[in-house]
Order: C-alpha cells, then sequence, then structure tokens
C-alpha cells in the first residue's frame, strides 16, 4: 500500500504543480479579460514553428500509440498459438498470469 | 495577454510532457522489461524442450516460477519499493520461513550436474541484470550512482580489459523482491 501510495504521488504531485501554475496565471487575469478572448488569442498567436511543433509531437504521439496497439495486437495473436505449442512438450507448463494481450491484470495493478 | 497565452501554451507543453513521462514512457518501460524477461523464460524453455534438463526438475520449475512472478508484478519493481522493502526488512525483519523457497532453490541448484548448473546461474544472472538494468534507468537517483560506480570500474579495470557487465550490480532488498513475486505466483497457484 505505501509503496502503492509513494509510486501514485510523484505522477498526480506533478499533475497537481501544473494545474496550480496554471490557475495562478488565469487568476492574473481574471475579470479584464474573457476565456473567449484568452482562445482567440491563444490559436492566433501561435507561429508557423510552433503549429509544427505541435503537429510533429501530436503525430509522434499517434505514431506510438498506433505501434503499441499493433504490437498487442500481435501478443494477443500468437499467445495462445506460443501456449498450446508449449503444453504440447510440457504438460505442467506454468504460465505469468499477463492478460492475452500482454498487459497486467486489472487485479494485479496495485 | 500575451504573458497569460505564453503561459497556458507553457501549460499545454508541460501537460504533453506529463502524459509522455507519466503515461506513455512508464508503460513502455514495464513492457520493455517483460519482453527482455520473456525472453530469457523462452530460452530456459528451449533448455529444457531440447532435453537438457527435464521440465519437472525442482530447479527447473523454480527458475520458471522466478522469471513468472517478475514478469507479472514488472509493474510493481522500482526504486521506491526496493528502499521500502529494505526498510520494512529491517523494521519487521520476515520469518525464516519466507525465506524458504530460495534455500529450497540453492539447494536443488547444487544438485545439478556442472553444465545444467552453470546454464541455470547464467539464465538466473541475467534475470537479475535485466530487473537491476530496470531499477536503475527508472530512478534518477540511482541511475547518478550508476554513472559514477560505471566511471570508477571503468578506470579500475581499464587496465585489466576484464570489464563486467555494466548492470552486474548487487541492490540490497532483492532478494526480498524475488520473494515477494514467488509469493504471488504460489498463492496463484494454490487459488487455482
Amino acid at each position: 500500500v505505501v509503496d502503492a501510495a509513494v509510486r501514485l504521488l510523484v505522477p498526480w504531485g506533478a499533475l497537481v504543480v501544473i494545474f496550480y501554475f496554471a490557475l495562478q496565471g488565469v487568476r492574473a487575469v481574471a475579470g479584464t479579460h474573457t476565456f473567449a478572448d484568452i482562445g482567440i488569442k491563444l490559436l492566433g498567436n501561435v507561429s508557423a514553428p510552433e503549429w509544427l511543433s505541435y503537429i510533429v509531437g501530436g503525430g509522434a504521439g499517434a505514431y506510438g500509440i498506433k505501434e503499441r496497439k499493433l504490437r498487442r495486437d500481435t501478443v494477443e495473436r500468437l499467445t495462445g498459438r506460443i501456449k498450446q505449442l508449449e503444453q504440447m512438450i510440457d504438460l505442467a507448463r506454468t504460465s505469468s498470469h499477463l492478460t492475452e494481450r500482454g498487459t497486467t491484470r486489472p487485479e494485479d495493478k496495485l | 495577454m500575451t504573458q497569460i497565452v505564453a503561459s497556458l501554451h507553457l501549460g499545454i507543453a508541460l501537460l504533453a510532457l506529463w502524459v509522455l513521462l507519466f503515461v506513455c514512457v512508464r508503460e513502455y518501460r514495464v513492457d520493455a522489461l517483460r519482453q527482455r524477461l520473456f525472453a530469457i523464460r523462452d530460452e530456459l524453455f528451449d533448455y529444457a524442450a531440447e532435453g537438457n534438463i527435464d521440465f519437472d526438475n525442482n530447479a527447473y520449475a523454480f527458475s520458471r516460477e522466478l522469471l513468472n512472478g517478475m514478469i507479472r508484478f514488472a509493474h510493481r519493481i522500482s526504486f521506491s519499493r526496493l528502499v521500502l522493502t529494505e526498510i520494512m526488512e529491517h523494521v519487521a525483519p520476515m520469518p525464516a520461513s519466507v525465506a524458504a523457497p530460495l534455500r529450497l532453490f540453492n539447494r536443488e541448484m547444487n544438485r545439478l550436474p556442472e553444465h545444467q548448473h552453470a546454464k541455470l546461474c547464467d539464465i538466473h544472472q541475467r534475470m537479475m541484470q535485466v530487473v537491476v538494468r530496470h531499477l536503475i534507468t527508472g530512478s534518477p537517483i540511482l541511475m547518478f550512482f550508476f554513472i559514477v560506480h560505471r566511471l570508477a570500474a571503468f578506470i579500475h579495470t581499464a587496465a585489466k580489459h576484464a570489464q563486467p557487465h555494466p548492470f552486474d550490480v548487487h541492490l540490497r532488498g532483492m532478494e526480498q523482491l524475488k520473494l515477494q513475486a514467488l509469493e504471488a505466483q504460489q498463492l496463484e497457484l494454490q487459488a487455482a
């Protein structure tokens, strides 16, 4: 339990810090501008290199997600065959108890 | 106004970085560790399938169970867990009975013929190297000490031309991690 708390504390703590500072920024202009103003400025003030970096970053993320899905699909497709073939040689073959897609079972997560 | 837009851009970038570090990289590292452990488990299976050791040999079965446990709980293997395990060991030491499987394994290993003993020791050692690599590369603190250790080892052994495996590092608490993995696997077997 303590280990799980420590593992969760770092990422969620970082997220809280990010939101805190973003909120401080918004508070600084509270009452002087509407959210629509800020939204228009946010999109309108993006330069071409910044757009390019957002597209490259977003594209790389999407590529990574698609590749991961492809790999997990492959794991799912091959796992059953490997298990079956290995059990033909070793009847008492033991398992790592991961899911068919090679991920952690929900009950093992914490 | 320009400042608020700039700070919002920074916020978006920080959020993207957060997702990259704490979702993508974290999941990738666990998958990579599992992949390396699966490769070692496959090698162990192939070794037995070639008739070099019986599938029902206790040392083989133990090695496979240990690898299974490490694969299953790869997501829990972290520096913080290692430290907490070590602290817990000092505060409330595990009863001797908990360490019994490791003693049994060592006894079974010593009974093996030389070639089997050497192979299983090699597999065991590589499994630990893979886990230590995962622990070190996942912690900035351990990474710092590792680089210092590697530099010192390089300077010390450069003259002798004998470079040990970079992740052949003994970390306190590793035996407890192995025991935890084994214990969970045994509970699963009993439940089944």
